[in-house]
């Protein structure tokens, strides 16, 4: 099937949803009566007891988080992912086999957004299937992903941000990114090409 | 005249009538945009006139950084997804469904609606950013930077939502078409 065939019927299909003349009045008529309407402001009164138990509530949840920051969330205090991609590039270099690394070692040098925006493109380069030297936050990368099927997988846990496996940072050498299948989930391995 | 040229003649006589004008022309696109995105049903109703109601009041707060159109659908996207959000609906994703599945479905409609059914169960199984992506640029009219705007990603993101949407439609309509 064609694109334009294809995105003749999408319109039509979306045409359809369109408002009759009737219902377009009202609501124009609804915007322009509420528009008129001062906008009511809340109060910002807040009785003395609720203010301490938000102030105590609000410190409890601040320890706690950082607690469990402490403990759990920093990558380095994880076991199997490393701490930064100096780690990593080493785990890299002194593997005898494909090594699995956390997407948080991506995560932590880019942040999530950008991660989630490097997967995207990476998908977009994966379909080429050509090596693709990136940089990101600072530190020049290369890519390898096959085939197209395992990495939009991949792409879709990565908009999710549930992936506990993901793209792999690889600085600064020719390394290669491997998508294995592992029944339902996708690891990522690391070798050296 | 277009939105914006429109938008700059209110912004200068500040008469009611040119916004109204201006709001009038995006009733039809932003309520099919959302009832595309939702479903249809009464929520549609309320979160179109929410958007306007938003535009119409934060209109000054519009600096021109992009176009009009632009500005509008963000704000609907915004809101469709603060529904989502609330509502805790979501969209079904790309791998409940089978083609199977929506053949089960259109074989209770129509001969003549069949076609349309079968269209519909199949974008309907489009995620949301797929269904976002594929509204703002093959049925709003948007170029694929100002859809990369409206989503808040950028260009090649566009590019690819757009590619996979078709990809997955093509494989669902193929059989029958």
């Amino acid at each position: 099937m064609q694109d334009d065939l294809l995105d003749k019927l999408f319109r039509e299909w979306s045409m359809d949803r369109l408002p009759d003349e009737t219902k377009r009045e009202k609501i124009l008529r609804n915007v322009f009566d509420e528009s008129l309407t001062p906008v009511k402001k809340r109060s910002r009164f807040i009785p003395c007891r609720q203010r301490t138990f938000i102030a105590v509530s609000a410190g409890l949840g601040i320890a706690v988080a950082t607690i469990l920051f402490v403990l759990f969330l920093q990558p380095d205090r994880m076991p199997g992912v490393p701490a930064n991609v100096e780690t990593a590039q080493n785990e890299v270099e002194t593997a005898k086999e494909p090594i699995r690394v956390s997407v948080l070692v991506l995560w932590r040098i880019a942040g999530s957004e950008s991660a989630v925006e490097f997967l995207e493109d990476a998908v977009l380069l994966a379909e080429e299937q050509k090596l693709h030297e990136i940089e990101l936050g600072g530190h020049r990368m290369f890519l390898w992903i096959y085939p197209l099927e395992k990495s939009l997988y991949l792409l879709d846990l990565g908009i999710d941000k549930t992936a506990e496996t993901g793209i792999v940072a690889v600085p600064d050498r020719t390394q290669a990114l491997h998508l294995n299948s592992n029944g339902d989930r996708f690891d990522v391995f690391v070798s050296v090409m | 005249m277009n939105d914006d040229e429109l938008l700059e003649r209110f912004r200068r006589s500040n008469d009611a009538d040119l916004l109204e004008e201006l709001v009038r022309r995006n009733v039809g696109p932003v309520y099919r945009f959302v009832a595309s995105m939702i479903g249809s049903g009464d929520a549609v109703d309320d979160l179109v006139q929410d958007v306007l109601l938003n535009v119409v009041r934060n209109i000054d707060r519009f600096r021109g950084e992009s176009s009009f159109s632009t500005w509008v659908y963000r704000i609907a996207l915004n809101r469709v997804r603060r529904f989502w959000k609330t509502s805790k609906k979501n969209l079904p994703t790309v791998d409940v469904k089978t083609a199977e599945a929506i053949a089960d479905q259109v074989r209770h409609s129509s001969e003549a609606n069949e076609l349309k059914s079968l269209i519909g169960a199949a974008i309907e199984e489009l995620s949301p950013a797929l269904r976002a992506a594929m509204l703002l640029t093959v049925v709003e009219g948007l170029s694929p930077e100002e859809a990369a705007k409206v989503e808040g990603c950028n260009v090649a993101n566009i590019h690819w939502r757009i590619h996979k949407a078709r990809k997955i439609l093509k494989d669902r309509l193929q059989r029958y078409i």
